[in-house]
């Protein structure tokens, strides 16, 4: 599965759990922030990815870059594969 | 301008400040001193029964509560802050005041309790709610000068705009209305949610001062607008303040003072650092007030006890000494600190073991980059699971029910049996 599809799959499955409604369709351009997920759910996606992918490229960074978009946060999941 | 010794009421020192300058503004209007004193005399006026009382304020419109607040102050005998959601806590302690007896809501006001009120009014004991050190939340009185011992006016003759993004009914957001009501400054607040529309608020009504926690703070600097905020001072606290945090805030706002402050519940306002860096100087350590004791931080608390004494406490916090600086380590005994929420693993804990499908259950600490920390748990099913992902939603669904939301563990991990270590007690790293 593509990176992008098992994120967005995950942020379907986090809204559920957390309440949150998310405002489709997540384009690139979506800014996070208005996604409808709060920062809680934010946090959670990041630790689900962490625990399914084994990714945490947050903790990797020697500079910690927020992404601001759907965009460029598949772009950070994509580039720490 | 210090306001640790003096005993003057809210009102009093509002009636110092110029009449007409601004001091609270929202999106439909901008309040001047004097429009603030004139509805808070108002309030007195409308609600004379309420002199002598303790007051619980669950008030959600930021300007209402702030107009509440200077109402009561030097009026009523307690205000108890609290929020809507603060309500579940407030049934269960055990600590209320004796004479509480009138709860402010936004539906109106209601009899919380009947008891004796008390009539001679020196000082209004403000009363703030806590997690504490144990698992029941507990209240903590401050005197107004206590609360504002901190509060400095503007300098340079200067008056800041404060941002107001804490909770009104908080410790940290009590601190940033003071520093704006009596600090010559002026309060924004946002009747918006989303972060991005408060920011976009706050540009607008050219605030250039904002305290948040460092979790929030990582909020801010993700938002559309964050860039057209003109800073001159930034605040951190409630959370450890690293140098990654120090860093980008600097990077964002290089002309911003930053300082991050120590503060609890229990204790009050206990200093505050402003040399960019993590940690705090050793040079803040006095005997009797703020002490390092075996790796945890000492400081003189808030509370008196009955024979009027103020007494060392331990904040729980610990950190360690690195030369002429101390640095700190985080929480004892595992607690979790989600965005700024404490979570007490073992009261989370008790709640979901008495659910009908766990059998036992470990809560911990997940560090998280967004949030600091997330609440996980080991769980013993109390049958045999088919569907692992459908069992999770249930049990989420049913926990969401018991639990807080950033209580409710969202990262859950399926064992046979839960460790023990060797004094039989739940390992918590």
């Amino acid at each position: 599965m593509q990176m992008k599809e098992i994120i967005n799959q995950l942020i379907t499955e986090v809204a559920t759990m957390t309440d949150c409604k998310i405002v489709l369709p997540l384009s690139d351009e979506t800014v996070l922030l208005d996604s409808g997920l709060d920062s809680l759910g934010f946090a959670i996606l990041v630790a689900r990815l962490e625990e399914e992918q084994g990714l945490d490229p947050f903790s990797d960074m020697t500079e910690v870059i927020y992404p601001r978009t759907f965009g460029e946060f598949v772009a950070i999941y994509e580039s720490a594969k | 301008m210090n306001q640790q010794n003096n005993n003057h009421s809210l009102l009093e020192m509002l009636n110092h400040r110029e009449k007409t300058s601004v001091l609270l503004i929202d999106e439909a209007r901008n309040w001047s001193v004097s429009e603030v004193i004139e509805a808070a005399i108002n309030i007195r006026g409308a609600y004379s029964q309420f002199k002598g009382k303790a007051i619980i304020l669950a008030l959600s419109n930021k300007i209402e509560f702030i107009l509440w607040l200077c109402a009561l102050d030097g009026f009523a005998s307690k205000i108890l802050l609290a929020s809507e959601d603060d309500l579940v806590y407030l049934n269960d302690l055990t600590q209320l005041p004796q004479d509480s007896a009138v709860l402010v809501l936004d539906s109106g006001i209601k009899n919380f309790d009947t008891n004796t009120s008390l009539s001679d009014i020196q000082l209004t004991k403000w009363c703030l709610l806590t997690s504490g050190t144990t698992a029941k939340p507990k209240l903590i009185a401050h005197s107004l000068a206590e609360l504002s011992s901190k509060v400095t006016s503007g300098q340079f003759g200067t008056s800041l705009r404060w941002g107001l993004l804490y909770q009104q009914s908080r410790f940290a957001g009590l601190q940033v209305i003071l520093q704006a009501l009596l600090g010559n400054g002026v309060l924004v607040v946002s009747k918006h949610q989303q972060l991005d529309e408060i920011i976009k608020s706050f540009v607008e009504s050219k605030v250039d001062a904002l305290s948040a926690t460092p979790s929030y703070w990582r909020r801010v600097l993700m938002t559309d607008s964050f860039k057209s905020l003109s800073l001159s001072h930034i605040t951190l606290g409630g959370e450890i303040v690293d140098d990654i945090i120090l860093q980008q805030l600097k990077l964002a706002f290089p002309t911003a003072k930053v300082r991050h402050v120590y503060a609890s519940t229990e204790a009050g306002v206990g200093f505050s650092v402003r040399d960019g860096k993590s940690g705090f100087p050793k040079a803040l350590l006095v005997d009797g007030q703020l002490e390092v004791q075996d790796g945890y931080l000492w400081l003189l608390g808030a509370d008196v006890t009955k024979n009027g004494q103020r007494i060392m406490i331990n904040s729980g916090d610990l950190v360690r000494q690195d030369g002429e600086r101390i640095f700190f380590l985080g929480r004892e005994h595992g607690v979790i600190n989600v965005g700024g929420n404490k979570v007490f693993p073992e009261s989370v804990e008790t709640k979901i073991r008495a659910l009908e499908d766990v059998d036992d259950v470990r809560v911990f600490a997940k560090s998280n980059p967004i949030m600091g920390q997330l609440v996980a748990a080991d769980i013993v099913p109390a049958y045999k699971v088919v569907d692992e992902s459908s069992f999770k939603q249930h049990l989420i669904a049913k926990m969401r029910k018991i639990l807080q939301k950033h209580e409710v563990p969202m990262l859950l991990f399926f064992k046979q049996e839960i460790a023990l270590s060797h004094n039989t007690k739940v390992t918590r790293n």
